[in-house]
């Protein structure tokens, strides 16, 4: 019984050692906010299982950096994100313009909105182009080349194929 | 013979001006907002119904212009000037697959902007002429005449990145915002937003005034600066820029829009001077290949 009480005690204080890193680090760290839709990593590598998701604009503590990955905690866990996926100024805020929400995890959009990609013309540029005459092709022309959608997934897969940032493989820069 | 409600104009037009340039532009948004409520509750200091509405349509040109434009306002003005640019530059490239490919490249570089929340939108048009354009908003457009000058997808990275950058550090807000200061100096009654006679009169000269005179030598350093940076972050090979200068300093002429532009031998030393900032570069990819299949065999 003794020596189980003991096995407890002393499990609890790794656990308290193992949390302590963590709790420092976030009192050390600096606050980067997400580029876009970015995944946390559990460890520095490319195929490492994932933590979770910050959304675009998310804040998150960053801790240090080892070659080009960002050490952050996220939900009390240390984890790994891209360099080129943070950055140390906040992402204005668009979402009015896109009809998303802003909330306090970041800014809210559909798949869509995140993609890029907005419905039809303003009053502003709809009167310019009536009274300007301008051609209804012109128009077309303009709208089809705001909704030209790209998720994130399908950005990802380009930058795979073509072997570019997280997908480039070994670190260094 | 001066009449005297024109005179009263003139003097208080004078007065906020010189109130918007004595103060900073917060302080001056308060003031000029203090001279048009002075103003609305004293109607005798300008007799004259219509100057007065004028003077009160000037003071609200100032207010506007100190005030940051936000991002709904910003794509408006960004979609009319594309309207506007599609008229004159030409029809959109039909190839579907062409258009997607340059906008995937292009979002991935403006990812790395100082505005990678804004939707950038990408269009490919049919023009001979080698031509790149940034519209406020996001909006960019890519000649196919310079997409067929083009050898590799780092350069295409490259060069929209420039143009990204143009957005990205509002570089045509700043050029509207001067508009403004002129149009509250010369004409009280622009009121953009009600008036569009005014507001398409507005749309077109600064059109006229980003293809015609382009942006400012200082601004194009900074996007070749910024855009050689954001290709690098998006994993590029980051001298895409190189051979388009290269190009255009052999030949000794700048290409039409580019003939703004500063210097080719000088752009090419100043982008050289930023790639010794940064490391490992010479082994990231430029991606001919793909750039070949994905443009090169599909244009005509």
């Amino acid at each position: 019984m003794r020596i189980g009480t003991s096995l407890v005690a002393v499990a609890a204080l790794l656990v308290a050692l193992t949390a302590l890193p963590a709790l420092a680090e976030t009192a050390l760290g600096q606050t980067m906010y997400a580029r876009t839709s970015v995944p946390i990593r559990s460890l520095r590598t490319l195929g490492a299982p994932m933590l979770g998701t910050l959304k675009q604009g998310e804040a998150v503590k960053v801790t240090g950096r080892e070659g080009d990955y960002y050490r952050v905690i996220y939900d009390q866990h240390v984890g790994w994100v891209y360099y080129n996926k943070l950055t140390d100024q906040k992402p204005e805020d668009v979402s009015v313009a896109l009809g998303g929400e802003l909330s306090s995890q970041g800014i809210q959009l559909t798949e869509q909105e995140a993609g890029g990609a907005l419905r039809g013309l303003s009053p502003m540029a709809e009167n310019y182009a009536h009274e300007a005459q301008v051609p209804p092709w012109a128009v077309k022309a303009v709208e089809a080349m705001q909704a030209r959608f790209i998720s994130a997934q399908q950005l990802d897969q380009f930058q795979k194929e073509g072997g570019l940032g997280e997908y480039r493989g070994g670190t260094g820069r | 013979m001066t009449d005297r409600p024109s005179l009263t104009a003139a003097l208080v037009a004078s007065l906020l001006v010189a109130l918007f340039l004595a103060v900073g532009c917060e302080e001056a948004q308060k003031t000029v907002q203090m001279a048009a409520n002075v103003i609305e509750q004293n109607p005798q200091l300008i007799q004259d119904q219509k100057q007065r509405e004028q003077v009160l349509a000037g003071a609200r040109a100032v207010k506007n212009m100190t005030t940051e434009i936000d991002a709904r306002e910003e794509i408006g003005m960004g979609q009319s000037l594309s309207v506007r640019a599609f008229a004159g530059f030409g029809q959109p490239c039909p190839d579907e697959n062409v258009q997607r490919y340059v906008a995937e490249v292009g979002k991935l570089v403006a990812l790395q902007s100082e505005r990678p929340s804004l939707p950038y939108s990408f269009a490919v048009v049919q023009n001979d002429e080698p031509n790149a354009l940034a519209l406020p908003g996001g909006y960019i457009f890519i000649s196919t005449g310079l997409l067929k000058r083009l050898q590799s997808e780092n350069e295409l990275a490259c060069i929209l990145g420039h143009e990204v950058c143009h957005v990205a550090q509002k570089h045509g807000i700043e050029i509207v915002s001067r508009d403004r200061v002129v149009a509250s100096l010369v004409d009280f009654g622009a009121t953009l937003e009600k008036d569009i006679g005014k507001y398409r009169q507005f749309i077109d000269q600064f059109y006229e005034k980003l293809t015609v005179e382009g942006y400012d030598q200082d601004y194009e350093w900074k996007a070749d600066e910024a855009g050689t940076l954001y290709a690098y972050r998006a994993g590029y090979r980051p001298d895409g820029l190189l051979p388009f200068l290269q190009a255009s300093a052999a030949s000794g002429a700048q290409m039409e829009r580019y003939k703004t532009h500063p210097d080719p031998a000088v752009r090419i030393n100043k982008v050289r001077s930023v790639l010794d900032t940064l490391s490992n570069w010479t082994s990231l990819p430029t991606l001919g290949d793909r750039y070949r299949r994905e443009v090169l065999a599909k244009l005509p």
